[in-house]
């Protein structure tokens, strides 16, 4: 599982470490990766790091790989065979649920569409993609001088799950390790947990930037590392009720999170209205 | 059930997923924080102290640039290279990190923690040593 390939990257909303599917699925390159722990790119964001250290290790490694195409990790080169963009195969994909909306992600609707798709599908593999894909999105939205409310649902779907622990299905592990199968079960909910924990934390330091009291709460990923020190699921589940939950709701509740919601939908739709206007005038 | 047989320090070996001709050379000067090792924030071609290993061979293999090598921790002592087992990492993993784990961030050292685990690390700690083209070259042998 090398920690600069595909399979951790941002990008790829299909595989993280042992969970996920056969394949990946970039986003960026809309390539299917048939050897995610084997390729990367200049492109490459770290899912396992928050959003400051993913960019800081990110500027070491572009200077190692191409951001044109997928290369192997060993030589640098693109070799054709570790990717694939033919429509058969991507129907092939599409079968899977959680992979059909990766594919299309970016393709057919809105990105913020298929990020809903992606929150209302049940399982580890959908929260996944919609945590992995969702990362980019609201960094791309926060560098294009969006607010961080480009993300406040998205903040919002994941604050509602935040103490529930996901379930692993057998068939969502790539690979065992060198654990048990059970260890390595508990070892994936944990990342995917730490993972959710890291998304909040990006929005968090998003909302910071522009001042909201969101941006008030210190990183949860520290939070939960100083105060748990063994990967015990239980613990965890209770220290997110008890900890860090209330830490949020303190800055962002229900109330708050309704009003946001309501002005952030008015003043896209005014900016809706602007962009429309030139083509209105023209016609 | 068919459990996995716990691995032992005193007979099993330990791998190493390295390139076809031979294993990469630690530097003893490079510096010797675990965190920043386990998570290669550097990438290829970073200079480290250490070399990683595993007790499982199918890991090793993921690492793989070529070829899986491997050597006993008895083999590595007599040469006086370094041995920080699995147990000892993770027990040094906890928080801020100690000793030679302590790291300013905590969630990064939380997640090396969780990948020594998966990948069944131990380390081989070269600080010590005088030789390592030629020490590296005694103590592994290709599996």
């Amino acid at each position: 599982m090398k920690l600069h390939s595909c399979q951790n990257c941002w990008f790829n909303g299909l595989q993280y470490g042992a969970l996920g599917i056969a394949v990946g699925y970039c986003s960026r390159h809309k390539k299917i990766l048939n050897v995610a722990d084997g390729t990367s790119c200049g492109l490459h964001l770290r899912k396992d790091l928050s959003v400051s250290r993913a960019k800081e290790v990110s500027e070491i490694h572009k200077k190692h790989y191409n951001s044109d195409c997928v290369v192997r990790l060993l030589d640098g080169v693109c070799y054709e065979a570790d990717i694939s963009n033919n429509e058969k195969d991507k129907n092939h994909l599409r079968t899977d649920t959680v992979a059909e909306v990766v594919v299309d992600y970016g393709e057919i609707g809105s990105t913020i569409e298929s990020l809903a798709q992606l929150r209302a599908m049940p399982g580890a593999r959908a929260e996944l993609a919609m945590l992995s894909l969702g990362r980019g999105y609201i960094a791309n939205c926060v560098s294009r001088n969006g607010k961080w409310t480009s993300g406040l649902h998205l903040y919002w779907w994941s604050r509602r799950r935040l103490a529930e622990i996901p379930e692993i299905k057998v068939e969502d592990l790539r690979s065992v390790g060198a654990t048990q199968l059970s260890r390595q079960s508990d070892l994936t909910s944990w990342s995917l947990v730490m993972l959710r924990l890291t998304f909040i934390d990006d929005i968090a330091g998003y909302a910071s930037q522009q001042n909201d009291p969101l941006g008030k709460v210190h990183s949860l990923t520290e939070q939960a590392a100083l105060a748990l020190d063994s990967f015990n699921l239980r613990t965890l589940s209770k220290w997110l009720k008890t900890e860090a939950a209330p830490q949020l709701d303190a800055r962002l509740s229900h109330a708050r999170y309704a009003d946001l919601a309501n002005k952030f939908h008015t003043e896209r739709e005014g900016d809706e209205v602007q962009q429309a206007a030139p083509a209105d005038t023209y016609s | 059930m068919i459990s996995k047989k716990k691995w032992k320090v005193s007979k099993d070996p330990l791998f190493r997923g390295d390139a076809k001709d031979a294993v990469n050379v630690p530097n003893p000067k490079a510096d010797g924080s675990i965190v920043r090792h386990v998570m290669y924030f550097e990438g290829p071609g970073r200079e480290t102290p250490y070399l990683s290993v595993s007790e499982e061979y199918d890991l090793a293999e993921k690492f793989s640039n070529g070829a899986v090598w491997q050597t006993l921790v008895k083999t590595v002592k007599a040469e006086s290279v370094g041995y920080i087992s699995q147990s000892e990492l993770l027990s040094l993993m906890k928080g801020n990190g100690k000793g030679m784990a302590k790291w300013p961030n905590p969630f990064e050292v939380m997640q090396a923690r969780r990948y020594v685990e998966q990948w069944g690390e131990h380390l081989l700690d070269f600080r010590e040593t005088k030789d390592p083209i030629s020490t590296t070259k005694k103590i592994f042998s290709k599996s």
